[in-house]
């Protein structure tokens, strides 16, 4: 290991390191590694991008009209970085609790390979570059939702709802629900029902989605002190609320095939993977957990929600591209 | 994240993977354990990171202009 050598020049900026006065500010001044950019990369959640991006994309192509493929590919670019903004923000909010808790300690602030400062900065200068070049490249209503929903995200979910009230997640859920809405309105430049109900469908998967992964991780939101359903109100509670919130979910994800804003091909697909969530969460509503349970119905659940998403969100490009091409 | 990154082997700028629970929120790195080699490296991937995301927002931004030209002109005719 070297040593900085006595004198020479400190990494830090002027006032903070040994500019001005060399030997002082060496002895006490811890020196600080910078953050790799490959945290900074991890602190946008990339994993969670992807299906922000996803959702996002499908909502752009499922709209009617037409986009010059620069402008769709920069909406889908402003979308991920807002969502990358919004999650370096909420990182630095919850360095604190991240650190204890298994899932989240090995993450950049917690793991001490990024300081609070820089994971904040990044966050804001993120979250504003999103919103300012949606607006220049694709209207200001887009930008709009965009800036509401990183918002909602950080702050309402992130610092208000999610240390205060079990049912953060069934209002926070709102946050995840925006990319599909943002992407219709990046083509249309207006709100109609369609944008709408994607909206809700996010939204009401995210409550039995996040609940199964709360079940199995819930002595770690217990011990950091986030009041999640099954540390709050039990297991037995959060178990009929999972059943509850996916029979809720079916009859909106088939609204746009009712309201006619779709065709068979999305219609068959809502129903059919709609029945297989049905079928998990009510093998995990009707269960009860012994000790020490593996949680594989949870897990199974957990992970089906995922793909489900992707499917019907993918089947109903699918059907767009589809009644283009004349086929339905 | 690739954890076995040479340069964090020379930092030890990574906890230990069994003992991220008690790992505090900060671990300033102490004179005494500072690499001031492995710093400079740090400095010039951000730096390069930094200067080819600025290259790709000039790219986007010109492109961008041209796909408006190109949407106002056909908007005209």
């Amino acid at each position: 290991m070297d040593r900085l050598p006595k004198g020479a020049l400190s990494p830090f900026p002027r006032g903070q390191g040994c500019y001005s006065r060399p030997t002082m500010e060496l002895a006490t001044t811890p020196l600080r590694m910078p953050a790799d950019w490959r945290d900074f990369f991890a602190l946008t959640k990339p994993r969670v991008m992807t299906l922000v991006i996803f959702t996002g994309l499908c909502g752009l192509l499922a709209a009617p009209g037409e986009i010059h493929p620069i402008l769709a590919f920069t909406a889908i670019l402003c979308i991920a970085v807002g969502a990358g903004g919004a999650a370096a923000l909420n990182q630095w909010w919850e360095a604190d609790i991240d650190a204890g808790m298994k899932r989240t300690a090995r993450r950049p602030l917690p793991s001490g390979r990024m300081d609070r400062d820089s994971a904040r900065d990044f966050g804001f200068a993120l979250s504003g570059g999103a919103v300012v070049v949606m607006g220049l490249a694709n209207g200001w209503l887009a930008a709009s939702i965009l800036a509401v929903s990183i918002f909602y995200y950080s702050w309402i979910y992130t610092v208000w709802l999610k240390p205060r009230t079990p049912q953060n997640i069934v209002i926070g859920g709102g946050a995840g629900a925006f990319p599909p809405l943002i992407g219709w309105v990046a083509v249309t430049g207006h709100i109609t029902l369609m944008p709408i109900l994607l909206f809700l469908i996010i939204f009401m998967w995210t409550p039995p989605h996040f609940w199964a992964l709360a079940l199995f991780v819930k002595t770690d939101y217990a011990k950091v002190g986030i009041p999640m359903l099954p540390v709050v109100a039990g297991e037995k509670v959060t178990r009929r609320h999972i059943l509850v919130y996916t029979l809720a979910l079916l009859p909106v994800t088939v609204a746009p095939w009712w309201l006619g804003g779709t065709g068979a091909i999305y219609g068959v697909a809502a129903v059919v993977l709609g029945l297989g969530f049905l079928a998990l969460a009510t093998r995990v509503g009707l269960r009860t957990s012994v000790p020490d349970d593996r949680m594989k119905p949870e897990k199974q659940l957990f992970g089906y929600s995922i793909l489900y998403l992707f499917a019907l969100f993918g089947a109903l490009v699918v059907d767009r591209l589809a009644a283009m091409q004349g086929w339905i | 994240m690739d954890a076995d990154r040479p340069v964090d082997k020379v930092l030890g700028a990574r906890k230990p993977p069994e003992a991220p629970e008690t790992a505090p929120a900060q671990a300033p790195e102490t004179p005494e354990t500072f690499d001031l080699e492995a710093f400079r490296a740090r400095q010039k991937a951000r730096n390069r990171a930094l200067g080819l995301l600025l290259g790709a927002l000039v790219v986007l931004f010109f492109a961008i202009t041209i796909a408006k030209l190109g949407v106002q002109a056909s908007h005209r005719s």
